[in-house]
């Protein structure tokens, strides 16, 4: 509570300097104010983040979430800069008085730079953002980079990123700075997705054409965004072009993609359809295998995306959004994850300097088995819906960029149900409780630049949670590890009635000191609670886990993360590096005892374990951001360890010493390059190291009655061999200088050159009359080429 | 599982391969095996020991036998009885000696030759319900032969209805099946004065083949509790030539097991079972029952108490409703795995 009164003070303190600010400035007569705001020049969305710089100055500030800016200029001052990922820079000429602009920025397409121009990206964030460990995609870099069976994807990209990993091809999801998959926040337009994966993670659900940029946080991440302990990676979609129609999508060997674009009413109403199917059902049926032929797998996703300026001061957008993804085997049980996704958000602007936005949200997860065999034909299914609201208000006064606001979501855990579908049915109705639990958090961030030189971010988030009912509690025998026959009592909950609440402050901050406009140290703390948990004990996550509230048994997760980096650009801020190191503490981290069962289970607290976490590292990373040859290399080391000390044997894991998490992977190394050849050409690479990751190993086998059993020895303590992979890609551009109407791009692509097999799991088996063998797995072991083309039409 | 079976089949388009590999994994010590069960049966009971061996070392040379060890099961009545070490690594009740009760909590304790003593974790020997039905029923099902072509074969599902008490159960399966086989004597011919005439041997037509239970199946009843354990599957035969020439005899022990001895034959079934696949949970240590008095270690496996109840089935080939074609057999049906000419009493 001393910690929050004292953030509390801070930001009163902050507040009250920012309202006194205006006189402060008043004396300072030769200065003048620039306010304006920074819109697509095609859609009219405004442009959060983008760079604003008096040129020649090391003056600048970024914009807020409405695209608002306000610098305050020294005298003399008569051009500004403002750039932003993915669009033209522009370059504003500014008359001596107090302004007020309008600046409408031109996206860049996938295009080759014209030679010789330096400084096509902004001065930016690298040295200039508050935060470290933040970096933004445009769709065009992530298009850029070679593409696994020539799907263009938005969390492939992200993995060559520095700091984060994954265990493999078909991984769901990722791993950053140390956490584990579900500790991630995934936004989609503000949207939290609960699965982000197609066809068991070889591909994931956000559909490029309708992607406008991703940002992955992880470290310094906003006070707004919360409920993850690892990181926040904000995927945003495009808003349809307010005054042409426009037609864009694109045709590769697993899926087509379609979508279209334009007005409702011009210049104020703009809706953007896409949709994306997989055919690889098709590609199933023409195999030689007949259980393969006989197999079904498909997904599609699809999003719409309607914008409304009613004037200047008021929008709307409105996106929803559905991914669907079945696999079935011989046609008796399929298998079906879906999402569905709506959120509204409302933005009104009080003042230049004042705006808010209410949105809404709704999601839910549903995963599913269906059996039709006729004795057993049955339905299981569990998932997770969220409803939300949130209130964020921006006031960017002078030196402060201040966001403050509320949110409450609202969450029911479907936590396992198993129906019969037919009379004739064998299986019984098991349904276990649904969770329902409420989170809210009230928030400041508050980002202050007080001089060219200096500056920070701080921020202070709690968080409320609170698990209710209807539910039913079991309390267990103490002193003993919790099963179902420890049971001793069963306490029921009625509707609405609080079964457990957690709440807590969740304190950050980052400071930049810039030595010069070429370099700065950053050093950033954050603490960040998690209240939701994704139970899993296979290797990696599959789409069977169970998504699970913190309750009575179950404790949020609590991080704690201290990170420190030096940042220097070279050569007219064409070459960007960083080195950033960071220590991770981890509170409450679930792992299972051996055997669980977390099927259906309505003790799955009996199986699972807690224990303490530490991740730490280093992450070094070099790039190059314009000419013919741009990409970046980064490496990074990093560790993650588990601690589980429980008071009985069963309830330890490795006597209670540290022991790497599944997903610990020491070193890393990221090569991703893009060179342009003459004037349509496009060649990129990518190449990625990692040590492989920890496996259990049996270390003997013995007889027991007529089998032979392998026996593992602690927990995590092999690796399987290292992981490394090239790829190649070529894209043949449009031809800029003819203004079609019609653009195609060629893309072909070799993933895996050299055609390694890199083990993705590792397991030990026994022939009769042989010892047992270790064994890999190799998802892709052979180099996998592609074709694909992509058009844009308007 | 069928996740993993879809999972592999999509990344079998992928190129994906299985291929074996080398570690590195440090030896370890030798550390003791017990297997064992007391059950409400006559005995005489059997408890195996022997030793652990490393990783890569071949399963076929069993020298690892624990001999010379003196091995005691006693029960909470105050009974108790030195088995006896009937070959090596094998220790025996007497025919006479003790004999399981329902109810009565058995331990065993062992000195092994180097003077390391271990005991069991007390088990108690908890009734067991009957097996209201045995039956089966045949269906079919698409497998890939050795040359990749869609064949359909045709499975025997052996299901078993079992009345579940009100309080918690956990059931384990073994059975036994046995088949006739009948050769084609007549095939044999031997040349008399250069002509080949049949000389049907009269050692070895007709021999009945059995097989021991090749896989852990163990059930609790978290989701049935109280009601009937309706269809559970037993064990699947698949329709052969060889083994439903005649009949098929299956004979089903049901056990009652503790929540313990669940548990450790759980684990050892996902352990033995593991393919290895993605979806599959990691493998872990299989915590027996066995521990060292002295230093508090594990040892491997369990010794268990169970009530059993056994029931069995014939299986006629023309009851299988589907067609089962002739096999040629060799004409000494004897040199044939696990077979006998000597008729078993219940066929």
């Amino acid at each position: 509570m001393r910690l929050l009164a004292l953030w509390l003070f801070v930001a009163v303190l902050m507040l009250c300097e920012s309202l006194l600010l205006p006189a402060y400035t008043f004396a300072q007569t030769n200065s003048f104010t620039v306010r304006g705001t920074v819109r697509d020049a095609r859609t009219g969305e405004a442009i959060a983040g983008a760079a604003v710089l008096a040129a020649g100055t090391t003056t600048g500030t970024t914009t807020d979430a409405n695209g608002a800016f306000a610098l305050y200029l020294p005298a003399g001052s008569k051009t500004l800069v403002i750039s932003y990922l993915g669009y033209e820079r522009a370059i504003v000429r500014i008359s001596g008085g107090n302004t007020k602009l309008n600046v409408p920025l031109v996206r860049s397409s996938v295009q080759l730079s014209e030679v010789g121009v330096v400084g096509q990206k902004p001065v930016h964030d690298n040295i200039r953002s508050v935060q470290g460990g933040i970096t933004s995609l445009d769709i065009n870099t992530i298009k850029s980079v070679p593409a696994f069976l020539g799907e263009v994807d938005v969390v492939k990209s992200i993995k060559l990123l520095p700091g984060v990993s994954s265990v493999g091809e078909a991984a769901t999801g990722f791993n950053v700075r140390g956490g584990s998959v579900d500790q991630n926040l995934v936004l989609l337009d503000g949207v939290p997705l609960f699965n982000s994966s197609h066809l068991f993670g070889f591909f994931s659900v956000f559909n490029p054409d309708a992607v406008a940029d991703v940002t992955l946080y992880r470290g310094g991440v906003p006070a707004q965004y919360g409920g993850r302990l690892s990181s926040v990676l904000d995927v945003r979609m495009r808003e349809g072009d307010r005054e042409k129609f426009a037609l864009s999508g694109g045709v590769g060997l697993v899926s087509a993609r379609l979508a279209v674009e334009g007005p409702i009413i011009r210049d104020k109403t703009s809706f953007l359809v896409a949709g994306r199917s997989s055919y690889s059902d098709w590609l199933l049926r023409k195999m030689p295998d007949a259980s393969i032929r006989n197999s079904h797998a498909a997904f599609y996703d699809a999003s719409v995306k309607i914008s409304h300026t009613f004037d200047e001061r008021n929008r709307l957008a409105i996106s929803g959004y559905r991914s669907f993804d079945e696999f079935g085997f011989s046609g008796d049980t399929l298998y079906n994850w879906s999402t569905n996704a709506a959120t509204a958000s409302y933005t009104h602007r009080f003042s230049p300097s004042l705006s808010m936005s209410l949105s809404g949200v709704y999601t839910d997860y549903t995963f599913k088995v269906k059996t039709e065999q006729r004795m057993n034909a049955s339905e299981y299914s569990n998932g997770i819906e969220l409803k939300s609201i949130q209130a964020d208000f921006a006031l960017a006064t002078g030196k402060h960029a201040i966001h403050f606001g509320a949110s409450a979501l609202d969450y029911t855990f479907e936590q396992g149900k198993l129906r019969p579908t037919s009379v004739e049915s064998g299986v019984l109705l098991v349904q276990l409780q649904p969770e329902q639990a409420l989170e809210s958090a009230v928030y400041w961030n508050d980002e202050v630049r007080f001089s060219p030189k200096f500056s920070l971010m701080y921020g202070l988030r709690y968080s409320f949670y609170a698990n209710y009912g209807a539910g039913q509690v079991y309390r267990y025998q103490p002193g003993v590890p919790k099963q179902e026959r420890t049971i001793t009592d069963t306490l029921r909950y009625g509707r609405g009635e609080i079964i457990e609440s957690y709440h807590g402050a969740e304190p950050r901050f980052s400071v930049n000191y810039t030595f010069s406009e070429r370099s700065a140290i950053k050093l950033g703390y954050n603490r960040h609670r998690q209240y939701l948990h994704l139970i899993s004990n296979t290797t990696t996550i599959s789409p069977t886990d169970i998504w699970k509230s913190s309750n009575t048994h179950i404790k949020p997760l609590i991080g704690d993360q201290v990170s420190l980096g030096y940042f220097r650009n070279f050569r007219k801020n064409t070459i960007e590096a960083s080195v950033e190191i960071y220590y991770k503490r981890m509170e409450h981290m679930l792992d299972y005892k051996n055997g669980a069962n977390l099927y259906l289970n309505k003790t799955l607290e009996a199986d699972l374990l807690a224990g303490k976490g530490r991740a730490y590292g280093v992450e070094a990373s070099i790039s190059k951001v314009s000419g013919r040859l741009t990409g970046w290399l980064n490496y990074t080391y990093a560790r993650t360890e588990i601690s589980i000390q429980g008071a009985t044997e069963e309830e330890t894991v490795n006597k209670g010493e540290y022991y790497p998490a599944s997903y610990d992977k020491p070193h890393t190394l990221n090569l991703a390059g893009s060179y342009e050849m003459g004037k349509r050409w496009l060649l990129a690479s990518t190449f990625t190291y990692s040590t492989g990751r920890p496996i259990t190993a049996p270390l003997a086998h013995y007889v027991i009655g007529d089998f032979i059993v392998p026996h593992f020895g602690d927990r995590n303590q092999q690796r399987i061999l290292d992981y490394h992979r090239l790829d190649l890609s070529l894209s043949l551009l449009p031809d800029k200088a003819k203004n079609r109407r019609w653009e195609g791009t060629w893309n072909l692509s070799l993933y895996n050159v050299y055609g390694r097999k890199n083990p993705y799991s590792v397991f030990f088996r026994q022939v009769y009359g042989s010892p047992p063998r270790a064994y890999r797995l190799a998802v892709v072991g052979v180099p996998l080429p592609s074709i694909s083309y992509d058009f844009k039409f308007r | 599982m069928k996740e993993a079976v879809i999972l592999c089949i999509i990344l079998l388009l992928m190129g994906s391969c299985i291929d074996p590999l080398d570690l590195d994994i440090d030896d370890q010590a030798e550390q003791l095996v017990v297997d064992g069960m007391i059950t409400n049966e006559p005995g005489p009971y059997t408890v195996r020991l022997s030793r652990s061996k490393p990783y890569d070392t071949y399963a076929d040379n069993w020298d690892a036998v624990e001999t010379g060890a003196s091995v005691i099961l006693s029960d909470d009545q105050g009974n108790q009885e030195t088995l006896t070490e009937a070959a090596p690594g094998l220790y025996q009740t007497s025919e006479a000696g003790m004999l399981g009760q329902l109810g009565y909590t058995y331990t065993l304790s062992i000195r092994t030759k180097s003077g390391q003593i271990y005991t069991s974790a007390p088990e108690t020997l908890r009734p067991v319900p009957p097996i209201d039905s045995l039956y089966f029923e045949v269906r079919p099902q698409q497998i890939l032969n050795e040359t990749d072509v869609e064949e359909t074969i045709y499975m025997v599902d052996v299901l078993a209805d079992v009345p579940d008490p009100a309080e918690k159960n956990y059931y384990l399966w073994q059975w036994q099946s046995t088949f006739q086989v009948n050769t084609q004597p007549w095939d044999y011919t031997e040349k008399i004065r250069g002509v080949r005439v049949p000389r049907p041997k009269d050692c070895c037509e007709v021999c009945w083949v059995t097989s021991p239970t090749g896989s852990v199946n163990v059930q609790d009843d978290r989701l049935i509790n109280g009601g009937k354990l309706s269809r559970h599957v037993v064990t699947q035969i698949p329709v052969t030539e060889q083994a439903f020439g005649t009949r098929y005899h299956l004979e089903v022990k049901q056990f009652s097991v503790s929540e313990a001895a669940y548990d450790y034959w759980r684990i050892l079934k996902a352990q033995i079972e593991n393919g290895g696949s993605i979806q599959d949970p990691p493998p872990a240590t299989i915590i027996g029952n066995i521990t060292n008095t002295a230093t508090g270690e594990r040892a491997l496996g369990f010794f268990g108490a169970s009530a059993v109840t056994r029931r069995s089935l014939f299986i006629r080939r023309e009851d299988l409703g589907v067609r089962v074609g002739p096999y040629v057999f060799p004409d000494d049906c004897r040199v044939i795995t696990n077979s006998t000419t000597e008729r078993p009493v219940f066929w």
